[in-house]
């Protein structure tokens, strides 16, 4: 075991992720995993792993890292000061600091050969709240199986970052459990406006502001929930439900998002908006 | 008995068999549960319990998922609907509780019931686990006393503390770790309800009758 990076601050939550754990809804484990696919795998891709090896994921901004020992970092995702999209060696000593938040919500760290973390029913995805694991914390020392410095294979060096983070976002809403029990005029307002991200948003939920959609009369009993529901609350907001997000629930449930745009829309920072466009008829 | 089908994205369904909370409803979900539990259909990649509905997620991509629900789902729903609906409870389960609740004296005041009233309510009689949702092992509990049934708290209290015993609606359950949580905490277990590392991480199951026994907070 190679003793690499020593957490300085977790800053807004540090995490180990990988592809999450299916299987255990049914006893109320949320699916867990990544927030955003896409940066994770091109995190572990500059860093030569297979695209499922368990990465660091951050949140926001904050995050601050001591070398421990040379080696090689890939860092991919939202920018929040080291480049994402890079590949490249860090010496011994050297602080690794996460602290300019500049575009998208979630970075990932990648080590070549992969970090050593705790499993828990088949995943390392940690949430805190289901009592899976604990996120980051500082004084931790994050290990990697093999030595950083000589990862068995040539860095391709810096790869150009293919993804962008935008502040405004529009994605297609395929229609939730009740979409027909919403009112055309509830369906007309959800469609209408461009919702803010605000800033109460985790891994289990994005809060979004900007209209009041009046639920349906009839409430309901608590029902199964899917990973990238959006959920309007009592109080009439939107509510996306994320990775770590409650397995059944008794809102109602207007539209749902598919993983390409639940990690969209995980990347939009508080204050950045999001337009949800209606189901293809 | 209407039951229903519906899509829920292009890869699971969301299948209703009953709307109240009544005891037939939950003999239906606890009989389609363990006949998905006994005898797994193929390219069924998982399935969630809810209160009279089922979710139920495909395997494979959009293609072969509308080939699942157009080949295996309708025929597995036309065998449900003739299911053996008699449920003996598996298991007993006993749980001690300390009745010391942050809520308890809120609950007191909306019910009228001075606090031994309460856990007299809540302890004497006998549940059911309906299913295991919000959380890993939070076992949704059944049928409360009718005078203890009140409203989710108009908000949630940001951190509930693991081994919280809490009632909302016409229902109680227990907290297994700890997180922001709506229901009235009437007392505290020092049962573990879900622990990850042991051979089994699940305490109860659906199905199971649980047995609140009222302790002393040094008998913990």
């Amino acid at each position: 075991m190679f003793e690499f990076l020593e957490v300085i601050s977790p800053g807004c939550g540090a995490t180990w992720q990988d592809a999450g754990r299916p299987g255990w809804k049914r006893f109320g484990v949320p699916p867990g995993g990544w927030m955003d696919a896409q940066a994770a795998g091109e995190a572990n891709r500059l860093a030569g792993n297979a695209e499922e090896a368990v990465v660091v994921e951050l949140a926001l901004q904050g995050a601050r890292f001591r070398v421990r020992r040379e080696g090689w970092l890939a860092v991919a995702g939202a920018a929040m000061g080291p480049a994402p999209g890079v590949v490249r060696k860090v010496a011994h000593g050297e602080e690794l600091d996460f602290t300019r938040h500049e575009a998208g919500v979630y970075a990932y760290l990648a080590v070549p050969g992969g970090w050593s973390a705790p499993v828990i029913l088949g995943s390392a995805s940690v949430s805190e709240r289901s009592g899976l694991g604990r996120a980051l914390a500082g004084g931790d020392v994050l290990s990697c199986h093999h030595d950083p410095a000589r990862p068995g294979w040539r860095p391709a060096g810096d790869a150009p970052c293919a993804a962008t983070y935008p502040r405004k976002i529009q994605v297609r809403a395929w229609p939730g459990p009740q979409w027909t029990e919403f009112s055309i005029a509830a369906r007309g307002a959800f469609f209408g406006t461009p919702w803010t991200v605000s800033s109460q948003l985790d891994r289990m939920g994005v809060r979004l502001t900007g209209a009041v959609i009046p639920p349906p009369p009839a409430t309901m009993p608590s029902e199964p929930v899917l990973a990238g529901s959006v959920q309007i609350t009592g109080g009439g907001q939107p509510v996306v439900t994320m990775r770590d997000g409650p397995t059944v629930g008794g809102y109602p449930k207007i539209v749902w998002l598919d993983d390409e745009a639940c990690r969209r829309v995980a990347q939009v920072p508080p204050g950045g908006t999001v337009e949800f466009l209606p189901p293809d008829e | 008995m209407d039951w229903s089908v519906e899509p829920y994205g292009p890869r699971a369904w969301l299948v209703r068999f009953g709307r109240d909370l009544s005891e037939e409803t939950m003999a239906r979900a606890l009989a389609v549960a363990r006949e998905l539990e006994t005898k797994p259909p193929e390219g069924l990649r998982e399935f969630t319990m809810g209160f009279g509905s089922v979710l139920l997620e495909s395997e494979g991509d959009e293609e072969a998922a509308a080939r699942w629900g157009r080949r295996v789902l309708p025929g597995m729903i036309e065998n449900w609907q003739s299911l053996d609906l008699e449920t003996t409870a598996a298991r007993t389960v006993e749980i001690p509780v300390v009745y010391d609740g942050e809520d308890l004296a809120e609950v007191s005041r909306l019910t009228g019931l001075g606090a031994g009233e309460v856990i007299a309510r809540h302890s004497g009689r006998d549940y059911r686990v309906w299913l295991l949702g919000f959380a890993p092992g939070f076992p949704y509990l059944g049928v409360l006393d009718a005078v203890l049934h009140l409203p989710r708290r108009d908000t949630p209290r940001p951190r509930v503390a693991a081994g919280s015993v809490a009632i909302a609606g016409g229902q109680t359950g227990i907290y297994p770790a700890a997180s922001a949580g709506g229901w009235h905490v009437i007392g505290r277990t020092p049962a573990k309800l879900f622990d990850p590392d042991a051979p089994d991480p699940f305490m109860l199951r659906p199905g199971d009758t649980v047995r609140f026994l009222g302790v002393g907070a040094n008998d913990v």
